[in-house]
């Protein structure tokens, strides 16, 4: 590749690395929007959330035309594929992230327990820190760092799980009604997905280190998609 | 000479890639009605066939992704070619998330497992089902024809799964507001009818890349379209269009 196509290729690494620290940014913020019900706050990530997906459309659009154009080989083929499916990774998890702000605007005037607000706030942590040392990873080529975050994905899983078990509680508790506690449901997907992501961009940023495709796919943990448990697995009777 | 022959053996790629991919794709659409059936009719046997069967869409999708980056490092494809490699990667994604949503009813079949719901509700279980598999099927069929009109239809189905899926919301409200349903199983359909939307999106994904593919086409997701109507356009780097 001549000196152009690296600069392009740097340039589109900087525009990543931008896109992912406004994520990493985006996820304490849109926490505190949704335990504070701070709708003036919430209006800006939703607003903002447009901005954010024309730039990764435009980040995947610079970097096919890269390929097209420069025809790169090995490393930075391996590259400029890996920004080009982290774009769609980072759009996605946006979208997430801002799906948590319009949650704020339905159960605004609905109160969280203490209990349901701290595990918000871990779950938000814990994603949190997940795309921040991948979006490392990525910076740094560091495939070791990469390979951790799928196991620290294990953990906000764990999280989830008990969050859910809340959800049930605080419903018998009587403090949250039927509405809030899906919305609550939601939620907990939410930042488990946004932990996906993060494991998904992992997995690309192994390729783009070490020229080999980790395996996709999520039996190796129990989670990924997981609403579990239910307070009880058991069969039991109909009620 | 060797020249063509290259060329041969680079059509013949493409044209595995696409009849793989429709496989796995084809594999999908019929797993959506047993995934239902799972859930309705609580299947255990079933449930761990099909989560189990997973495995394989998975490692299926990593060759055909590790295969689309080998033709862009060997064949440096340009233009329609090389959009046909970059749909194909992208649809790999798609399929296998696809995949997993299906496993996802199936495994939201174990933990409701022993739990009745209405017939109401079993109704719109097996309309989402339906709509969800049409949806899929046609994403399945426009990309293996190569079809840009099939695919932009898709997205106008897509509308009437998401109506189903308000109308199957409210009636889990109702449902549990009757004492019909526990909160728990109320919070896990909820969930599951948000398995089927997706699987839609995904549809519609796989639709728009086809449309890429075809005509260059590139999805505006409505936001961008949103923030761009309200700036002056960004200078974006063309090219591939």
């Amino acid at each position: 590749m001549n000196r152009t196509a690296q600069e392009k290729l740097d340039d589109l690494r900087d525009e990543t690395l931008a896109l992912g620290q406004k994520l990493i940014d985006s996820i304490p913020r849109s926490t505190k929007v949704l335990l504070e019900q701070d709708m003036e706050g919430a209006e800006y990530q939703i607003n903002s959330d447009d901005e954010y997906d024309a730039r990764t459309i435009s980040l995947e659009e610079a970097s096919i035309s890269l390929m097209a154009l420069h025809a790169p080989v090995a490393s930075e083929l391996r590259h400029a594929v890996v920004v080009m499916k982290m774009s769609g990774e980072l759009e996605r998890s946006a979208d997430l992230v801002t799906n948590l702000c319009k949650v704020a605007r339905r159960i605004n005037g609905h109160p969280l327990d203490a209990r349901l607000a701290r595990l918000i706030s871990g779950m938000s942590d814990q994603a949190h820190l997940l795309m921040k040392q991948v979006l490392k990873a990525y910076a740094e080529k560091d495939s070791a760092l990469a390979a951790s975050v799928s196991e620290m994905d294990v953990h906000l899983d764990t999280l989830h799980k008990q969050f859910i078990q809340s959800i049930f509680e605080a419903h018998t508790d009587g403090t949250i009604d039927l509405a809030v506690a899906i919305e609550m449901a939601k939620t907990a997907r939410f930042y488990e997905r946004v932990g996906d992501h993060a494991v998904n961009i992992a997995r690309l940023v192994q390729f783009m280190v070490t020229g080999t495709l980790p395996p996709a796919g999520d039996h190796h943990r129990d989670g990924r998609g997981d609403l579990t448990p239910i307070g009880d697995e058991r069969p039991r009777a109909t009620p | 000479m060797v020249m063509d022959e290259a060329r041969k053996s680079f059509h013949k790629d493409l044209a595995e890639v696409r009849q793989e991919l429709v496989r796995i794709s084809a594999s999908i659409v019929e797993s959506i009605p047993r995934g239902t059936h799972v859930l309705i009719e609580q299947d255990l046997g079933e449930a761990e066939r099909m989560i189990f069967a997973d495995d394989d869409i998975d490692a299926r999708t990593v060759d055909i992704e590790s295969r689309c980056i080998q033709i862009l490092a060997l064949q440096a494809p340009v233009a329609g070619e090389l959009r046909q490699v970059v749909s194909a990667l992208k649809i790999c994604g798609e399929l296998e998330r696809s995949a997993d949503l299906v496993v996802n009813i199936c495994k939201a079949a174990r933990r409701i497992y022993g739990h009745e719901f209405d017939p109401r509700l079993r109704g719109l279980i097996v309309k989402m089902s339906d709509q969800a598999r049409q949806l899929f099927s046609e994403a399945t069929g426009a990309y293996s024809s190569g079809d840009a009109s099939r695919a932009a239809a898709i997205d106008d189905m897509d509308s009437f799964l998401d109506d189903l899926q308000r109308q199957f919301i409210q009636s889990i409200f109702e449902s549990h507001a009757a004492g019909r349903i526990d909160l728990q199983v109320a919070i896990q359909l909820a969930v599951v009818a948000r398995f089927y939307e997706r699987i839609g999106d995904h549809a519609v994904n796989i639709g728009e890349k086809v449309r890429y593919e075809v005509s260059g086409w590139l999805p505006e997701h409505s936001g961008a379209e949103r923030f761009r109507s309200r700036q002056v356009a960004p200078a974006s780097e063309g090219g591939a269009s």
